[in-house]
């Protein structure tokens, strides 16, 4: 009986998750308390909970996220699996309560208390825990990367193979604590990271960390050792930052910018005006772009409009409002002042703080080694954590090789903007931007461009980035007759809603002459969050020809104009199963839609009747299973093999009465051999049909093609229904990034069978990606062999060739596939 | 007489002797040498990174590491070997442009230190509330990270999952990942410690980036790289923007072909009849 009620409890929760949440969060008639209740999968997004009674309730894969659980009683509770991530959790009370595998990625739990709860497997990435109370705590396997454990209690904790990479334990209470001995986490447990763990070197430093004092000493390096390099960690001084973007027009007589690291260094007569009134100068800059700070040394002279002062270096910590310099002061009887150490407060220069100590490495300069700059000039605009213009100079065309050639003006983003990088250009085997204009919210670019079809071209891009709105727009190839005229926009009313449209114009014409062609298709899509699910409207209407109809020097105009709309939605993807064998369990999510397609000439004649308008709707589901390991040590890479799994069904219906079924199984093993080297197989099977009830011989009547006198009778069976089988075997092989090696064969037993010179062979785009799916006529082999090299610290080359074993006379590709990545 | 005299002048001569090393000794022990790379030279002070100035004599020697030429004054990022008198008079600076391995006991001149204030606490080095997500990492180091993402069932195997990241401008194929099984994809990297980055993941353009679990678009994640020997990544990816249930944004530079109402883009023809 309790078996049946818990299978009923889980069935419950499945649907529940599948069809988007529809348990209340419990904001309007909050009941007192949930002591004991059942709420396995229950929906609690974004709910307040605060100070709510939890204790022993089952939230087992409850989805918390965004919840605000402060001051929540969750004693004893069973939180396995549970979504907590972003969660407010100060004050919280989770003693004694099964957190496993529960992710509590970013969550806030300041002074939370988790005293002597199961924490085994959870996922405390970037999660806040300072302060909170982990004595007794099973952390066992937990991946705490990024976590702030600043002065948190884990007394006796347990944190056997916790992943601690980037936590910071600055004065936590690490007594009686197990084994703080893991870092690389699981899956690089090979034998190289054994020994890796066997020299223990990120142990000490991690224990070090724990059992440092909570205030440490921040007097400037003692040993000599560290004198040329920089190697203090920079201080995190929790202060507001400079409110807007600070802007620092930079002179000198040598300005070098180092790409792959993001570095600015200047040398001879520095002169530099901040957007705050400020100038300052000396003989030599450094700033590191992504840190937000520079230096400024030798004979430094600082002055706004309340004075001035001179002093042997400054260092200006952006991010923290933080001004650290060595004057030399004339408060004695010194001629030549004498030497101290001010810090700048919050832009406060009439009341330094001095003598106080700063952090080790605020003077050093970054060891450039024999490193050659990408761009050298003699100024720069920087904006901090936005963007360096340079007016002009010398930049790198060989990318570390040392080939420079003049520029005009050169612009680099480095904001964390990623719309900035939003591009509408199709994919190139080569691409060198040159960005030569922008701000902190636009970027004009040119692109100098290769690939296989258009050979060398150009392209220009203009980006424009508002806090909830960008814009896109792009004329590729732009020295190509064949042009396209991209544009694209977004806008996010609110966190849940998103709106976007699309907009392409292609033309065919010389230079900016008359078109001899000219299409257009526009998109607009709306995507709407829902608590457990979305909605997407998509919108789309294409002119195929916008010019008078006719032809133009043999390019011909095509009449029609159709358009289509599709409301669809999808449920998020939800744990359907309770965990086995460890860690595993199935996901699923389901897609349902609506919508239509019209074409007033027609879209498909069928029984006699043309339809100019099919209505479509179309429901499917798709089921998965990752990482279901077997092996002798689960925890170890290499010693395991991982068995991945997927299903998927679709049925399309449509006006035109027929219906479109897709199914698609898969499965794969495969195991990690050691650090360098992988291997999969993969096997997939897929089956399409096209159903027409009555007239299905009539849609797809059967015949037996002759190809070159041989006549292949097998092709009579098919009748719209087509199933495609494909076993892959992948090797792959990696070194660090440097070089990459990749082997994939493949064997399809296709139905209908494939049919040398009758079915037209799918073309593969520039990069060699397949385009098209579902195509019939795969060869009955292949091998794609792919080598990936890196040739210098920020520029990788790509080779890709295809054997398909004479198939349609064909052995190899036509052509090899390369792609240079930056 | 000339026996006790002889032993007298012996135990003098021992003894002078005696006294000569061991004030040649203490002569020497007074002078120090260290390591340092030079912050800033001027007003009779030498400055090194560590933000220390010391005073200089007057007749200070500056002359180059190798040649033992004589050399202009000390400049910003040069790297020199400097020679301390017992009174902590910088005495002698040996100039090179080429780094410097660390050398010299550099507590042992920490007293010689010029600073007109006394030294004060520093409260911004205090543990902090609301500190950074990523905590504070000793920088320079080279790690290896491995990330792996989990990509929807939907990704066909032929297809190309890339990173993109702040780091290479957005690029949609900055980074290539590896296939490593039917739903996850892998990359290893090699990067300095203290580097924090923002990535996403796509299938070659920003056409087909993933998008969050909701639907709308994902905020990049921020990795920030420790000071471990090895670090790992791993996300998932729910959906790609290009393979929405309903119609999807184009691909640019491909524009939509007629309405295909067969499920096969490359169906044979049926032959004619022959007439």
């Amino acid at each position: 009986m309790r078996l049946f009620l818990v299978r009923k409890s889980l069935a419950i929760a499945c649907l529940v998750a599948l069809l988007g949440g529809t348990l209340p969060p419990p904001a309007g008639a909050q009941p007192v308390s949930y002591v004991n209740a059942n709420l396995i999968g229950a929906n609690f997004e974004n709910a307040s909970l605060q100070n709510l009674n939890f204790q022993n309730a089952n939230l087992q894969r409850a989805d918390l996220q965004g919840a605000d659980l402060r001051g929540a009683n969750l004693r004893g509770a069973n939180l396995r699996g549970a979504n907590l991530e972003s969660a407010s959790l100060q004050g919280a009370n989770f003693r004694g309560a099964t957190l496993s595998s529960a992710s509590l990625q970013q969550a806030n739990s300041q002074g939370t208390i988790f005293q002597d709860a199961d924490l085994r497997g959870a996922n405390l990435q970037s999660a806040l825990l300072y302060g909170a109370d982990l004595r007794g705590a099973n952390l066992h396997k937990a991946d705490l990367f990024g976590a702030n454990l600043q002065t948190a209690n884990l007394q006796n904790a347990k944190l056997v193979d916790a992943n601690l990479a980037g936590t910071d334990l600055t004065g936590a209470n690490m007594q009686g604590v197990q084994r703080v001995a893991v870092l690389i986490p699981p899956p690089v447990k090979h034998p190289v990271a054994k020994k890796v763990i066997a020299q223990a070197p990120v142990t000490k430093n991690v224990i070090a960390k724990a059992t440092s004092s909570p205030a440490p000493a921040p007097t400037p390096v003692a040993s000599p050792a560290v004198l040329a390099v920089r190697s203090a960690p920079a201080p995190t001084p929790s202060t507001t930052p400079r409110p807007g973007t600070t802007l620092l027009r930079l002179n000198a007589n040598r300005v070098q910018f180092f790409y792959d690291r993001f570095l600015v260094e200047a040398d001879g007569n520095v002169r530099i005006r901040t957007s705050n009134g400020m100038t300052m100068s000396g003989d030599t800059f450094s700033m590191d772009l992504k840190l937000n700070r520079f230096l400024l040394a030798g004979h430094v002279h600082m002055a706004d409009a309340a004075g001035a002062q001179d002093g042997a270096a400054l260092a200006d910590f952006l991010e923290f409002d933080r001004i650290y310099f060595v004057p030399l002061t004339r408060e004695s009887q010194s001629a030549t002042g004498i030497p101290d150490r001010w810090t700048f407060v919050n832009g406060d220069f009439a009341n330094p703080a001095k003598g106080r100590d700063m952090p080790g490495d605020t003077f050093y300069f970054p060891d450039l080694g024999d490193a050659k700059p990408y761009l050298v000039t003699t100024s720069a605009v920087i904006a901090a954590k936005s963007f360096v213009r340079f007016p002009g100079g010398r930049f790198d065309v060989g990318a570390g090789a040392g080939l420079y050639v003049p520029v005009p003006s050169y612009y680099v983003n480095f904001s964390a903007d990623q719309h900035l990088g939003d591009n509408s250009l199709a994919g190139a085997n080569y691409d060198a931007t040159w960005e030569f204009a922008g701000s902190a919210n636009a970027i004009s670019a040119l692109h100098f461009r290769y690939d296989t079809v258009n050979k060398t071209y150009m392209s220009f891009e203009q980006h424009l980035s508002g806090k909830k709105a960008y814009a896109v727009f792009s004329v590729n190839p732009l020295t190509r007759p064949s042009k396209f005229w991209a544009l694209l926009l977004s806008d996010r009313p609110s966190a849940r809603t998103q709106i976007r449209t699309f907009t392409q114009l292609h033309t065919f014409q010389f230079g900016l002459r008359s078109p001899l062609e000219s299409q257009q298709v526009t998109t607009v899509q709306a995507t709407q969050a829902l608590s457990g699910s979305f909605l997407q409207a998509n919108y789309q209407f294409e002119n195929f020809s916008l010019l008078p109809l006719g032809c133009y020097q043999n390019h011909c105009t095509v009449p029609n104009h159709p358009s289509s709309l599709m409301i669809a939605g999808q449920t998020f993807d939800h744990p359907i199963t309770p965990f086995f064998h460890g860690d595993t369990r199935l996901w699923a999510h389901i897609t349902y839609g609506f919508g239509f397609q019209h074409d007033s000439l027609g879209l498909q004649t069928l029984g006699g009747v043309n339809y100019t308008t099919i209505w479509q709707h179309q429901l499917g589901f798709q089921i998965y299973m990752p990482d279901f390991k077997i092996g002798p040590d689960l925890n170890v890479a290499t010693k395991y093999y991982a068995i991945n799994a997927s299903f998927d069904k679709q049925r399309q219906w449509n006006s035109a009465p027929h219906y479109i079924d897709t199914a698609q199984a898969k499965i794969s093993v495969s195991k990690i051999l050691d650090a360098h080297f992988l291997t999969y197989l993969d096997y997939s099977v897929q089956n399409v049909g096209d159903y027409y009830g009555s007239l299905q011989s009539t849609i797809y009547p059967g015949f037996t093609p002759v190809v070159n006198g041989i006549a292949f009778p097998g092709y009579e069976a098919f009748h719209g229904a087509a199933t495609f089988r494909t076993l892959s075997l992948g090797l792959n092989y990696s070194n660090r990034g440097n070089f990459t090696f990749n082997l994939l064969a493949r064997q399809h037993k296709d139905f209908p069978a494939p049919i040398p010179f009758f079915f037209q062979f799918a073309q593969p785009d520039v990069l060699g990606n397949s385009t098209v799916q579902n195509y019939l006529g795969q060869p009955p082999y292949d091998i794609t062999a792919d080598v990936r090299m890196r040739i210098n610290p920020h520029m990788s080359i790509d080779i890709q060739r295809a054997y398909y074993f004479n198939y349609s006379n064909l052995r190899w590709s036509p052509q090899f596939v390369f792609q240079v990545m930056q | 007489m000339n026996r006790t005299a002889q032993i007298i002048l012996s135990a003098l001569l021992v003894f002078s002797i005696f006294s000569a090393s061991v004030f040649q000794a203490s002569a020497q022990a007074a002078i120090v040498t260290v390591t340092a790379q030079i912050l800033d030279y001027e007003a009779g002070y030498v400055f090194f990174t560590s933000g220390d100035g010391f005073k200089v004599a007057p007749n200070v020697s500056v002359v180059d590491l190798k040649s033992g030429a004589p050399a202009g004054p000390p400049r910003p990022r040069q790297y020199g070997r400097v020679t301390f008198d017992a009174t902590g008079i910088v005495t002698k600076i040996e100039l090179t442009n080429a780094k410097l391995p660390a050398d010299g006991d550099y507590g042992a001149i920490r007293k010689f230190v010029i600073a007109l204030s006394t030294p004060a606490p520093n409260p911004d080095l205090a543990p902090q509330l609301n500190g950074s997500r990523c905590a504070s990492v000793r920088p320079g180091k080279s790690v290896t990270l491995n990330i792996t993402v989990q990509v929807p069932a939907t990704t066909p195997l032929t297809d190309n999952v890339y990173m993109t990241t702040d780091q290479s401008g957005w690029n949609a194929q900055a980074y290539r990942l590896d296939r490593r099984d039917t739903l996850h994809y892998r990359v290893q990297l090699k990067l300095l410690s203290g580097t924090v980055m923002h990535v996403l993941f796509d299938r070659g353009s920003m056409q087909s980036v993933q998008l969050a679990r909701n639907g709308i678009e994902q905020e990049p994640y921020p990795i920030c790289i420790g000071d471990e020997d090895a670090q790992t990544f791993t996300q998932t990816v729910f959906n790609w923007a290009d393979q929405q249930a309903g119609a999807s944004i184009p691909i640019p530079q491909t524009m939509p072909t007629p309405y295909n109402p067969a499920p096969f883009p490359n169906l044979p023809p049926r032959p004619t009849p022959a007439p």
